[in-house]
């Protein structure tokens, strides 16, 4: 029997971009897969890494919290995807890590069998492109260049999705609902929005670079599947980049018009996007 | 810490910083020069392209462990400590638009689970 999902919206999305959210859930109900938030989760971990050692256990606290529900996970970041995975993927070689997060997790009354299942909202997607090829509507008129969420690829041995130096599944999902995909060649590199946070310039300067290339190439919109890559491209472009603004769209707001959904009801609110999108 | 490294230098051709002129963190296996330790965003490429398996990112988090982290990082910190996510996430405010977005309410975790996980060594 299929489980419920959660979906895992992790601190920024919840903070900045409920569009995100809101769009990923619609357009998986238009799939039937009906999402949930779940009480009570926290940050993935990720940003810890760096900071303190026991990062592993607010990772294994959200994972154990969905598995006591008996519920799967359906990510929209590519850093959330990879602790959570990385982490089931450590309690599977070594079981001394799992003891170890059990441990620590009977403290908050707790405990982690690792039988969750944790996807990316792309795999999700992916999985039922054909359903959502039977579901297109229109063609939309854009030269849209595509951002891959590269920790959803990366480490390939833990990731185990696509290819993962040369991610094929935006495309492959885009291609039938728009015009163009205009291919580039930082398209495989990534968007460098976690520098924003230790080195501001050299963020800027990943952000730029990108930018440019697609300022040339006559790209009319980036679209995103990660908070991270969304709020360096689209949230900070302004704070960088003084060529023609290219705006970003979250994949499954575009998807969505595709299939027949509003702006409305993809969240898609600011006037530019939405008359880009509804000019077919 | 970097035994088995063959210097081979493939990582360091193969990070994305670097080709575009940015020093990473990736010219610490080869120069054992840490100063730009906390210059890399995670694209793991480095790792997954290393000849001879070494963990790049692991040995890079336990090494920025050991020096001071960006202030960006110790905000992350302490909003985690409060709220259980990186940014300062207010339930009470974000509601009533999560609501009127047609989105679940969020429920924030209390801040004795948030310390118990986190600082538990």
């Amino acid at each position: 029997m299929t489980k419920e999902k959660v979906l895992f919206a992790g601190c920024l999305v919840t903070y900045r971009f409920p569009e995100y959210e809101l769009s990923s859930k619609v357009v998986l109900e238009a799939l039937s897969i009906e999402t949930h938030t779940l009480p009570e989760l926290v940050c993935c971990g990720q940003v810890l890494q760096g900071v303190n050692p026991n990062w592993i256990y607010m990772t294994a606290y959200n994972l154990a919290l969905m598995e006591q529900r008996d519920m799967d996970i359906i990510t929209l970041c590519g850093g959330c995807t990879n602790t959570f995975k990385r982490v089931q993927s450590m309690c599977s070689q070594n079981p001394q890590v799992l003891d170890d997060i059990n441990q620590v997790l009977n403290r908050v009354g707790l405990q982690f069998n690792n039988t969750v299942k944790t996807q990316h909202l792309l795999e999700v997607l992916n999985e039922n492109t054909d359903k959502i090829m039977a579901c297109l509507k229109k063609v939309i008129p854009l030269k849209t260049a595509i951002m891959n969420p590269c920790q959803v690829f990366r480490p390939a041995a833990v990731m185990n999705f696509d290819d993962s130096k040369h991610p094929q599944v935006m495309g492959k999902l885009l291609g039938p609902a728009v015009t163009d995909i205009i291919p580039y060649s930082f398209q495989d590199n990534c968007c460098g929005a976690s520098l924003s946070m230790s080195n501001l310039a050299a963020a800027y300067q990943v952000g730029r670079a990108r930018l440019e290339e697609l300022e040339h190439k006559d790209v009319d919109l980036i679209v995103t599947a990660c908070g991270n890559c969304h709020l360096l491209l689209h949230g900070m472009q302004s704070e960088y980049y003084s060529g023609r603004r290219i705006p970003c769209m979250f994949l499954p707001q575009l998807l969505g018009i595709a299939i027949g959904l509003s702006p409305q009801d993809v969240m898609i609110n600011d006037p530019h996007l939405r008359s880009l999108v509804t000019s077919v | 810490m970097f035994e088995s490294c063959l210097k081979c230098a493939i990582c360091y051709e193969n990070c994305y910083l670097e080709q575009m002129g940015v020093t990473s963190f990736i010219r610490l296996p080869l120069q054992e020069d840490a100063t730009n330790i906390w210059t890399c965003s995670n694209c793991w490429t480095c790792q997954d392209i290393c000849p001879v398996g070494i963990p790049l990112m692991e040995l890079k988090w336990q090494l920025q462990r050991k020096v001071e982290a960006p202030p960006s990082y110790g905000a992350s910190l302490e909003n985690i400590l409060i709220c259980g996510y990186c940014l300062p996430i207010d339930s009470d405010e974000l509601n009533p638009f999560r609501l009127d977005d047609g989105l679940e309410p969020v429920t924030l975790a209390s801040s004795n689970i948030i310390a118990t996980l986190l600082q538990t060594k």
